[in-house]
């Protein structure tokens, strides 16, 4: 077995340490025996999203997210039949926000995004900042989300989607609904970083596990040995103002 | 010298006493005081100042190049006063003031200054030197994002008189001359590119170099006759073809190696030096030809420039050495990724390190956010047996990183102390062997202090 991996816009959408999140799929997977091929997708490259098995999109600058911006015009409808064959795709912040309908600035003016996820995000007054925590129901014991959110942008959920956890402590989408990120099929959409998997060893694995499934592996093997990512995980639970057992 | 300055300085004078009688360092808290009692002590002070009043930021070697510039001045005789490291805000410039009692004149004010505080700060100082030394992705928490930070220097860089000093081989700080007063001169440094040896193209470009690789001007993507390390070389927009500025000061490496650099730098008038100086890596070759070329826009002679160059030895916590149980401990500020890069590469080729200890803090002063450490190339470790100590609030995190960055967790310990944590790396190290203690600003602080009280490092505020 080798899963395809792709990268999209590695040096374009790498604000926060976003790389840390490729690099534990694929530790995750070769400590398991199964291969990985790590494909970075750059601006402008030929690439079918539909050959791979997970995709995975971080946060940019304004001036970086602006080209992103503009290939992924070109690679709406490829991208759209990946996510409709169920391809994994976890974005990150900026990649979290380009998946939706558009992005309303300041003066009003919207930046229209991909639509593949059913959501939209408005520029806020202030920036939301700081070590977060959550709780998702797709994820098993302890279920928590730990990690660290920087986002001017408020996001809002239509009905197409689903939050993907529920806000323990932080601000999550908007500061207002409790709610955390998106789900739609495989599509994953979070404002967390810190790297965000390599701490949270479960939503990796639930990421694995979907794409395994896809090609029809039953099973991901013996669990791995998590003990030291699960102490970064009540580190940073406990940094967020959460106490690891009430979670 | 007003009654209200007086009493501002007697008021700041008993707090540095008070704090140091307590063993600690006084560094913000006198110059808070300072501006309570007179919100204009800084502007009236410094404009006593006989000969310079300079300025200096950017995200990475502030604090290097302001002690080298200090080292240059005082080489020409003059009466300086510098504020201490990191404390580059506005208190922390007014305890500078007061602690070297610049009330009863002084030649040169040299502050380092944190990117955010510039324009405030310029408004007090009225700076008539200037030096910006490049813009590297830091604490990000703290600013927003690196435009934001250019945009603060830009308008700090309005209240600036006299000379700018701009490092050429960083595109977003090369961008900044368009925007400065009219009547400012514009002294552009760099390093020439063939001199750079080893250090070219150290950094892994698609791996680490993500900081500017776009044309300010127009979006292009820069294409680089040579990089020294990040995105600092000959860049060239291909859309617009704006280029890297002609150089006025060029610093040349000769010869390196990781105690030092001999390095040549030419000056615009002919003039040309050789100097030893005393800290390894590309990165302080840049700060020793940004304070070279402002040494020299503040009239400051060769030769003096050259016995400054040669005198430096380290600022706070950037390669201090210091002796512990027959090992030689190597202190390194460590804050980002390239300025991390750097020092693990000097790490991994010192075939004397016994041990290595890295302290993560997420203190306001670090950056709350840690994710950078994953843009750190920490697989450097990986090659080798030394034992690895991981210390700080965030040392879990730091774990995880190594372990994923693929190291054998038998070399791997978490020691959340950090002074226990160096004793531990000193304990695991061979005798002889080098120790090498990897630090975030708070954790270097914290760590210092306790070496401080030990008498085992000299006292901070005279760093
Ligand atoms: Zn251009």
């Amino acid at each position: 077995m080798r899963l395809r991996i792709g990268h999209m816009y590695p040096d374009l959408m790498n604000l926060y340490g976003d790389r840390g999140n490729v690099i534990a799929l694929a530790r995750r997977l070769q400590w398991r025996g199964i291969e990985a091929e790590i494909v970075g997708i750059a601006a402008g490259d030929a690439a079918a999203l539909g050959d791979f098995d997970l995709l995975f999109m971080g946060g940019g600058q304004d001036r970086e997210q602006a080209i992103v911006c503009r290939d992924l015009e070109a690679r709406r409808e490829d991208l759209r039949r990946a996510m409709e064959a169920d391809v994994v795709l976890l974005a990150v912040c900026g990649g979290y926000q380009l998946l939706g309908h558009y992005y309303r600035m300041p003066d009003g003016r919207e930046i229209p995004g991909l639509g593949i996820l059913d959501l939209h995000t408005e520029a806020g007054p202030t920036r939301m900042i700081g070590n977060a925590a959550c709780r998702s129901e797709y994820l098993p014991e302890p279920g928590t989300l730990v990690g660290f959110e920087n986002h001017g942008g408020r996001t809002y959920l239509g009905p197409g989607c689903a939050p993907l956890a529920t806000v323990l402590s932080g601000h999550g989408n908007n500061g207002e609904d409790g709610g955390e990120g998106a789900v739609y099929r495989n599509v994953f959409g979070t404002y967390l970083h810190g790297s965000l998997l390599p701490k949270n060893p479960h939503f990796a694995d639930l990421l694995l596990g979907r794409a395994l499934a896809r090609r029809g592996a039953g099973t991901m093997g013996d669990p791995l040995d998590d003990s030291l990512e699960w102490r970064a995980h009540r580190v940073a639970l406990g940094l967020a103002g959460v106490d690891g057992r009430e979670a | 010298m007003g009654i209200r300055a007086r009493l501002a300085h007697i008021f700041g004078k008993l707090g540095i006493r008070v704090l140091r009688l307590l063993g600690r360092a006084a560094t913000t808290a006198p110059g808070r005081v300072i501006l309570a009692v007179d919100p204009g002590f800084i502007s009236r002070v410094s404009g006593q100042v006989r000969h310079s009043r300079a300025v200096i930021t950017g995200t990475n070697g502030k604090t290097t190049t302001a002690a080298l510039l200090e080292g240059m001045m005082a080489g020409a005789g003059w009466k300086v006063v510098r504020n201490a490291s990191g404390s580059n805000m506005a208190a922390g410039i007014a305890t500078a003031l007061v602690d070297h009692d610049a009330i009863s004149g002084c030649d040169a004010l040299v502050a380092e200054v944190d990117e955010a505080a510039l324009a405030g700060v310029a408004a007090m100082v009225q700076p008539d030197l200037a030096v910006v030394t490049n813009f590297f992705r830091d604490q990000l928490d703290r600013y927003g994002e690196l435009d934001r930070t250019v945009d603060l220097v830009r308008r700090g860089l309005e209240r600036v008189r006299g000379t700018a000093c701009l490092n050429a081989d960083d595109p977003r700080v090369a961008d900044l001359a368009d925007s400065l007063p009219g009547e400012v001169d514009t002294v552009f440094f760099g390093l020439a590119g063939e001199a750079s040896g080893g250090e070219r193209d150290a950094v892994d470009p698609a791996a680490a170099g993500l900081d500017t690789q776009f044309c300010p001007r127009c979006g292009g993507r820069f294409t680089y006759e040579g990089r020294v390390f990040g995105h600092l070389g000959d860049y060239r927009c291909p859309d617009c073809g704006w280029r890297r500025p002609a150089r006025h000061v060029v610093g040349r490496i000769l010869d390196a190696d990781g105690a030092g650099l001999l390095m040549a730098i030419d000056f615009p008038d002919g003039d040309s030096l050789v100097a030893k100086l005393g800290v390894p890596g590309a990165y302080n070759a840049y700060n020793a030809v940004g304070a070279a070329a402002a040494a020299r826009a503040a009239g400051i002679d060769g030769p003096a420039i050259r016995a400054g160059l040669e005198a430096f030895t380290g600022a706070f916590g950037r390669m201090e050495r210091l002796s512990l149980e027959d090992r030689e401990v190597v202190l390194a500020l460590s804050k980002n990724p390239v300025g991390f890069d750097q020092i693990l590469r000097a790490v991994a080729d010192d075939a004397g390190t016994g041990a290595v200890l890295v302290g993560i803090n997420d203190g306001h002063a670090d950056g709350r956010d840690i994710s950078w450490l994953w843009d750190v190339d920490f697989e450097m470790l990986d090659a080798g047996e030394v034992p690895v100590v991981v210390s700080g609030t965030r040392a879990e995190d730091m774990a995880v990183r190594l372990k994923y960055g693929g190291l054998d967790l038998e070399r791997l310990q978490i020691v959340g102390d950090l002074e226990g944590a160096l004793e531990r790396a000193v304990e695991r190290s061979p005798r002889g062997a080098r120790v090498y203690a990897l630090l975030t600003y708070t954790a270097m602080l914290g760590l210092r202090e306790r070496l401080e009280r030990r008498g085992l490092v000299g006292e901070m505020w005279r760093g």
